[in-house]
């Protein structure tokens, strides 16, 4: 495959915010976290999202009308992150954008002729002809005789085709189209869709599609990207993305969709976010296997699952006298467990045959430093590894005969090492990994995988860590948000977040950050 | 037709010449108590036109120059729409510019119960606080001490329907109320709207161009052209068997998520044609046009 025409990685834009009455001013607002995007040449792409997701300031990033403050764009093979506008210029010929509103991105005091003739005096100085004028109009099928009018005396669909003939004067490969069509009538509508897709092929232009109508994306667009308040939440083929959109928000704006056609029950029809079963496990009602469930997150795992309604809880220990005292309303089953004891292990799973969500949150940290001693590294290993692919084995016929889902505490140390504890770093690393391979067996039989990434929690294990940590309660009820929503892979608080976006635009920045440790 | 709580019968209006432009072209249309009829068609239709007529604030280069529009059997342009103050409410389109920017929620909420229906402050504010709740809001003490531009444009939308509702109207006017919105939201509101519409039994028109929306909130649809009436019917005959080779056409170049083949056909030249010839031939015999 060749390499896309534009590429952005691990976009971030910050605003500043003012400070309103006499309270001080609020923290930045994060308009794009992390974004990572790419356009192929030729490839139409759909940027859809709702007000506030970010949608258009991305697309004017990727013409760099706004320097991001982190990431990299790249047009052509070429860094143009932070060009400075001279060399930018002859760049700017090649990457053009549509406006939404043509009545007030065209100048009115200038006549059509003018406007079309702007950008190729800029650009193209020997083609800026009467002859190109009167070519660019037929191309966007307006007649010749309109080059004279003002933008004001034109209609709505004229004036889109006016805007979308001035961005092709300069024979752009690239063009971004934000919100073109959406004050405009649907028979207008269909008439400029039509034009823009037919020029596309025509010219092989590649294009960013921003639209807040998904119905218009479908219909122009090969592949969509979904964003929500900054993030990208789903992207693929717009065939596979409608037919099985495997992001909640994705599912809630088709659903949000009305179809001209009516539907008694659309109005009062919920969100398919919300309907059970749909792909989220439901906490409520299920029974729940906790190891290390004597303290921190395990404890709090079993405090949170007897709080969503949880119907039985196997509480598992290795000294079981030292469990906490079960919460009320929910069976408590105390279970002794060493994760590292394959006969411990299996006599618990054929004991608990009726369990529908498993829990592995037994882990051990020894605070070994990379070629410390071999007899700590292997103990982690074989908690935090092998305990977990041999809880997961006994487990799986149970998971796969009841159905549910199973959660792998595991740690951002899966993604990043830290020096001072190389060995807990690299038993995360490979209890990752065996995460993603158990996911990819056990999908097929309807039991969710999900892998918990967060910071420095407040327990025990995590004491020479540095503020701020989280809670446990916080860190256990992300976890079953994140089973409820349907996820695979969640990373609770700021730090954890903070790594997984670092990671995403520059993995060798944070391992410099983090040899700070040492 | 009887028991129709708004009867509009062959409502012409003019834009002040010279020459004077139809509007509205002969327009009839009735609303049944309880009922949402839908308005749609392209700019320049006429809905909002209609809609404005019926409120009785028509811009001042406009003027009827026939028909008649009798609600609750008063001739409305004889009486004027004054005469039912507080029983024909409108849910504008920009819910920001329908509020007035310096005063409180609490007070614009009460406008209508306190002037038009008389009713104490006390209890005003009471029934406020009630229909913030049924419009879903779940801290209404904090909107009521709000300024509009402390609220995001779902929660102002919501204020508007309680506001719209307050008097207990015999007929709402709601004109392309969520074209604003986001879809997410669009479909709460919508909700809300209809919600609020049965539980008051209240009569409804429902100005949109969207054919979805339309298709999801209406009763009964009456489609314009330029100021013509070309279809109306029930809105799941109009929908799937429609009368018109016009609405046939705005069905087929709505765009469908569901349906990516569908080509999205522009509205045939041919159909264009036949409208102006429509046009041409009312125009005719009502001694408009030129």
């Amino acid at each position: 495959m060749t390499l896309p025409l534009v590429t952005a990685r691990g976009i971030e834009l910050s605003l500043a915010r003012p400070a309103t009455g006499f309270a001080p001013a609020p923290p930045p607002l994060k308009v794009l976290r992390g974004i990572d995007f790419h356009v192929h040449r030729g490839e139409t792409v759909g940027l859809v999202g709702e007000s506030g997701s970010g949608k258009t300031t991305l697309g004017r990033c990727l013409l760099r009308l706004i320097e991001p403050d982190a990431g990299r764009i790249t047009f052509g093979g070429r860094d143009i992150t932070h060009l400075p506008a001279a060399e930018l210029r002859p760049l700017r010929a090649r990457m053009q954008m549509i406006f939404q509103d043509p009545l007030s991105s065209l100048n009115p005091r200038k006549t059509v002729r003018a406007l079309l003739m702007t950008p190729l005096q800029l650009h193209q100085p020997g083609r800026a002809s009467e002859a190109r004028c009167k070519a660019l109009m037929a191309e966007v099928g307006l007649p010749a005789a309109l080059l004279d009018r003002y933008p004001h005396q034109l209609s709505g669909g004229q004036r889109q085709r006016v805007g979308i003939a001035r961005a092709l004067a300069v024979e752009p490969d690239f063009v971004v189209a934000d919100e073109i069509v959406s004050g405009l009538d649907v028979s207008t509508q269909a008439q400029v869709l039509r034009l823009l897709k037919s020029l596309a092929e025509r010219l092989g232009l590649s294009m960013v599609f921003i639209s807040h109508d998904l119905s218009v994306i479908r219909h122009i667009c090969d592949r969509v990207v979904v964003m929500n308040a900054g993030e990208v939440v789903e992207e693929g083929p717009c065939d596979a993305v409608f037919a099985a959109p495997r992001d909640g928000y994705t599912r809630r704006l088709i659903a949000a969709i009305p179809l001209p056609e009516p539907d008694p029950g659309w109005l009062d029809r919920d969100e398919p976010e919300k309907e059970e079963g749909e792909r989220g496990m439901k906490i409520e009602g299920c029974t729940a296997f906790v190891s290390g469930a004597n303290r921190g997150v395990g404890a709090a795992f079993v405090e949170a699952l007897a709080a969503r309604g949880a119907a039985k809880i196997y509480a598992a220990a290795r000294d079981p006298a030292r469990l906490p005292a079960p919460p009320a309303r929910v069976e408590v089953v105390p279970v002794r467990l060493d994760v590292t004891d394959p006969a411990q292990v299996a006599a618990a799973a054929e004991a608990a045959g009726d369990v529908t969500l498993l829990i592995n949150n037994a882990g051990i940290n020894r605070q070994n430093r990379i070629g410390g001693d071999r007899a700590a590294a292997e103990a982690e290993m074989a908690t935090n590894y092998f305990g977990l692919i041999e809880m997961a084995r006994a487990f799986a016929p149970a998971l796969r005969a009841n159905g549910g889902g199973m959660i792998n505490m595991l740690s951002i140390l899966a993604r990043v090492t830290l020096p001072m504890m190389g060995s807990l770093c690299a038993s995360k690393a490979a209890a990752y990994a065996a995460t993603q391979g158990l996911r990819a067996e056990l999908a097929g039989d309807g039991v969710q995988v999900l892998a918990v990434l967060p910071g420095a929690i407040d327990t025990e294990m995590s004491r020479d860590f540095p503020p701020p940590k989280m809670p446990p309660a916080e860190v256990a009820n992300a976890a079953l948000d994140a089973l409820e929503a349907g996820a695979w892979e969640v990373y609770p608080g700021e730090m954890a977040e903070g790594l997984r976006q670092g990671l995403a635009a520059d993995p060798i920045a944070v391992q410099k950050d983090l040899m700070k440790y040492l | 037709m009887t028991g129709a709580i708004l009867d509009i019968a062959d409502l012409t209006i003019l834009q002040r010449g010279p020459p004077a432009t139809p509007v509205l072209r002969g327009v009839s249309l009735s609303v049944q108590p309880g009922r949402v009829h839908g308005l749609v068609g392209e700019s320049g239709a006429g809905k909002s036109t209609l809609a404005r007529a019926v409120l009785g604030i028509l811009p001042p280069a406009l003027r009827v120059a026939g028909g008649t529009i009798r609600f609750a059997g008063d001739d409305l342009l004889r009486i004027g729409a004054g005469g039912h103050g507080g029983d024909i409410a409108l849910i504008p389109q920009d819910p920001l510019s329908a509020l007035n920017p310096s005063r409180l929620i609490r007070e614009q909420i009460c406008d209508g119960m306190r002037h038009q229906r008389g009713m104490p402050r006390r209890a005003a504010l009471a029934r406020a606080r009630e229909l913030l709740g049924e419009v879903q809001i779940d801290d209404p003490e904090r909107v009521l001490a709000s300024y509009p531009h402390q609220l995001s444009g779902g929660m102002r939308q919501r204020v508007l329907i309680a506001a719209a509702f307050a008097t207990e109207p015999r007929l709402v006017i709601a004109d392309e109320p969520t074209t604003a919105l986001d879809v997410t939201v669009q479909k709460q509101i919508l909700r809300l709207i209809r919600a609020m519409q049965h539980r008051h039994g209240t009569a409804m028109i429902f100005v949109a161009h969207d054919l979805g929306v339309v298709a999801q909130i209406c009763d009964e649809v009456s489609v314009l052209y330029a100021g013509l009436r070309v279809d109306h019917a029930p809105a799941a005959e109009l929908f799937a068997r429609p009368g018109h080779a016009y609405t046939a056409a705005l069905i087929a170049c709505s765009p469908r998520h569901d349906r990516p083949e569908s080509s999205l056909e522009p509205v045939p030249d041919a159909v264009f044609e036949a409208l102006k010839a429509e046009i041409a031939a009312h125009d005719a015999s009502a001694g408009l046009g030129p």
